[in-house]
């Protein structure tokens, strides 16, 4: 698998944390824009053993080659999960998308099958369309902003919102997907890479495009906000560019294309895992993908949402395991990236 | 008589000249002309229509005749011919038919001399060649006007012409097993990439093809995946261009008798930029830039937003255009969709059968399509107004961008397609295979979305934008920077 650089591992992350934003359903107000920057505090912090294991060269795919099998595996499950929770999230966003069809089914294997091709193509070429999709977003955003600079209130950040700020914390953690991707993903970063603290640029790049979206879905929805489903479909219905034309089209190709990068994601560094795992298994792709289509519709039979399993899991996917490698790193320099 | 290719020369004259005969078939065009040199029996071959009369006559046959030397011996006489005599600038010997065929049917004369095991060849070549002129397919306001002939060696000349450099180098090597056709690799030497030129060798070695007649023969060989909607190989008819992206490291291939040179490795951004663009204001090649990639998305995704936005999200248009809309397509007979894929197909007939004809008659085609079918098929209402606009835009825009011509085509009925059954959630997913395609695309390790995506920022000053020569003339900027 080719190396990427530190942008790309950015903008991987980003596009896969901006798609969590589109998604948000919750109403919200200033509480959770404090709530989001703390959460992002946090996980920066969180992000720091991973940072320091990095540094003294630490490799998974060394790891996985002394016949550890066992935390690899931990994370192919959980990327199945985030992935299967993903289409959850489109089957649900689709309701605000008026898609032609109806059936969830065929939203899911329409982009199972955009994502398995994708998928093939390997992590370069998927690198390389995150910076592109990063470009259609920027675009996207001053689009939103060039709509919204009408319609901003600044007087309705003072309205309160149910939400508290410890509430919209654990809420901003449940969504912190990007953490254990972020684990995974330093290990095809750069042999050159002296300075992994760099790749760390994603969570305040991140923390500006939420709180940006944030600060514009109250200003400008203001006692719209606590109807709307999705406050960003939403802020985008409201905040046109021009007076006679709608730019939802704009917000809807983002939409799909986020989505699919993320299952992507997920997709492509599962079907990685597991050729660690099992050199042997084919159609690692086209697994990985039926998997997260089938936890997806056991989790919307059971209506799952799972937000302290998925604190849980992402504390241990990027904090606890980290902290262990670091502290047993000493005594295995097999587990170190051969130079 | 395939087996003669490395079958050596024999020293007996007149066994040399069976073999060659029966080697030809006695083919019309080899002239055999024996005659005695200085007492050794020799004989002269030339193919006939190759090589120029005045060249041979004045070069070869009158030196030659004129050799008036005793006790000679063949070895003396073949060293006398070698050293004393410069017959022509292009010499060379061939020790076996196969050398001695590729030179005779490349205009050279063939010198063949009683007790010689190898033959004297003279470059005399003197055949009809098109003249250079302007580039049909890349014409330009500001550039030079001499565009790539069919001979290679005349292209050759043209990029040198422009490189005076001595690292500018140039390989010419012959390739396909029958046509022989003179290949003539060019870079330079010291921006290349190593790897780059070895590769190339490589591929170009490794194809057994019978014969090279077009570009079209190399280029897959050159490209590295299968199933890349965009070229990763780029062709050009300019030597201004071909010199140019020398320049900046890559390695250009001449073909005898095509006038497009190819280049390795391309770049997509390469499709938006002309000679011209280096000759106007930066700020207005700035303008025309933005433009081109605006218009691009426009020849590409125009009528399949137009087919998606009206059939499935019309709540998206405004109240004004949902009327014209509504009014415009309340006769026509067939769906949005079948309506925009039918007038492309129609007119992508139209432009084949254009192309093809006899230019006096291609007039009449334009004719009978302008004002024939496309009058008549708005006024029967078998064509909406709005439906034609849209789709001549976006025809239109796909000229400005030539070069994306092939992948425009397909991708906008693939478009409408997905458009017209799955809505903008279809354009969405189709447009996520195209941009992971085109990003999947690589050039011997180049990736073709370079410097957009891998982004580096300082390619993109003449990507978007084109800075002042001020600034651009510092940097030596080579291709090696975007390898991956």
């Amino acid at each position: 698998m080719n190396k990427i650089n530190c942008s790309q591992l950015t903008t991987s992350l980003l596009l896969s944390s901006a798609f969590m934003l589109m998604c948000l359903s919750t109403p919200v107000g200033i509480e959770y824009m404090a709530g989001t920057a703390i959460s992002f505090a946090i996980q920066f912090l969180l992000c720091i053993p991973i940072i320091i294991l990095y540094k003294k060269g630490f490799s998974l795919s060394a790891y996985c080659d002394g016949g550890h099998y066992f935390i690899p595996c931990l994370f192919v499950l959980y990327f199945i999960l985030r992935g299967g929770m993903s289409f959850i999230l489109v089957w649900n966003g689709s309701e605000e998308l008026s898609l032609p069809f109806s059936a969830p089914l065929i939203t899911a294997v329409l982009i199972g099958v955009v994502c398995f091709y994708a998928a093939s193509l390997g992590l370069s070429a998927f690198v390389r369309s995150s910076t592109i999709v990063a470009g259609i977003l920027a675009v996207t955003i001053v689009v939103l902003l060039i709509g919204a600079f009408q319609r901003m209130d600044t007087m309705e950040l003072s309205q309160s919102t149910d939400i508290t700020v410890a509430g919209s914390i654990i809420q901003n953690l449940s969504l912190a997907d990007t953490l254990p991707v972020f684990f995974v993903l330093m290990n095809f970063t750069n042999n050159n890479n002296k300075k992994p603290y760099k790749s760390l640029i994603f969570l305040p790049t991140g923390l500006v495009l939420w709180e940006t979206v944030l600060f514009l879905c109250i200003t400008v929805l203001g006692s719209l906000l606590p109807t709307a489903k999705y406050p960003f479909f939403l802020l985008t219905s409201v905040s046109q560019p021009f007076s006679s034309q709608r730019a939802d089209s704009l917000y809807l190709i983002l939409f799909v294309l986020l989505c699919i990068l993320r299952i992507t994601l997920f997709t492509v560094l599962s079907a990685h895992l597991l050729g660690m795992i099992f050199p042997k298994l084919k159609f690692r792709s086209v697994l990985t993908l039926l998997l997260m289509i089938g936890t997806a519709i056991l989790f919307g039979m059971i209506s799952y949402t799972g937000s302290i399993f998925s604190i849980i899991s992402i504390f241990i996917l990027s904090f606890v395991i980290p902290i262990i490698f670091c502290v047993q790193l000493k005594k295995h320099n097999s587990w170190k990236e051969k130079t | 008589m395939s087996d003669f290719k490395n079958e050596t020369i024999n020293p007996d004259l007149q066994q040399n000249i069976r073999r060659i005969k029966e080697i030809s078939d006695g083919s019309s065009d080899v002239m055999i002309n024996e005659f005695t040199l200085s007492g050794i029996p020799a004989a002269l071959l030339v193919c006939e229509g190759m090589v120029a009369t005045s060249i041979i006559t004045e070069l070869i046959l009158d030196p030659i005749t004129n050799i008036q030397l005793s006790n000679i011996t063949t070895p003396k006489l073949m060293d006398y011919l070698n050293s004393e005599l410069l017959l022509s600038l292009d010499r060379g010997e061939a020790k076996n038919y196969h050398d001695l065929f590729r030179f005779l049917n490349s205009g050279f004369a063939v010198l063949l001399l009683h007790g010689a095991s190898s033959a004297l060849v003279y470059g005399v070549q003197g055949y009809d060649k098109r003249s250079v002129s302007e580039p049909t397919g890349e014409s330009n306001v500001m550039g030079a006007g001499d565009g790539f002939a069919e001979t290679v060696r005349m292209n050759m000349s043209l990029v040198r012409r422009r490189m005076k450099t001595p690292f500018l180098k140039m390989e010419l090597f012959p390739l396909g097993e029958k046509s022989q056709t003179d290949i003539c690799l060019c870079y330079m030497y010291d921006r290349v990439p190593k790897e780059l030129v070895s590769e190339i060798k490589n591929r170009l070695n490794s194809t057994e093809l019978e014969s090279i007649l077009s570009s079209g023969y190399l280029q897959p060989f050159l490209e590295n995946r299968r199933g890349c909607l965009f070229d990763t190989v780029s062709t050009t008819q300019r030597p201004d261009v071909m010199t140019a992206k020398l320049l900046e490291g890559r390695v250009g291939i001449l073909i005898d008798g095509t006038p497009f040179a190819i280049v390795v490795p391309k770049l997509m951004c390469e499709s938006f930029q002309t000679m011209d663009d280096y000759c106007f204001r930066p700020y207005y090649t700035t303008f025309i830039r933005i433009l081109k990639y605006i218009t691009f998305l426009i020849a590409l995704l125009l009528p399949a937003l137009y087919v998606a936005v009206s059939l499935h999200h019309p709540e998206l248009l405004n109240r004004t255009l949902l009327l014209i809309l509504a009014k415009a397509e309340e006769n026509a007979p067939l769906s949005l969709a079948v309506e925009a894929i039918g007038v492309l197909l129609v007119y992508e007939i139209i432009r084949e059968a254009g192309l093809r004809l006899p230019k006096a008659v291609g007039g009449s085609v334009s004719i009978v399509a302008g004002l024939i079918i496309g009058d008549a098929a708005v006024s029967s209402g078998l064509i909406s107004t709005p439906m034609l606009t849209v789709t001549a835009i976006s025809v239109i825009g796909g000229f400005v961008v030539p070069d994306l011509n092939q992948p425009i085509t397909i991708l906008r009925i693939a478009f409408i397609i997905a458009g017209g059954i799955l809505g903008l959630f279809g354009i969405g997913l189709l447009g996520s295979v195209v941009i992971f395609n085109a990003c999947a695309g690589e050039s011997f390790g180049f990736p073709t979305t370079a410097p957009i995506a891998p982004f580096k920022r300082r390619s993109m000053r003449d990507v978007f934008t084109r800075v002042s020569f001020r600034k651009m003339q510092s940097g030596n900027f080579t291709v090696e920077e975007y390898n991956e």
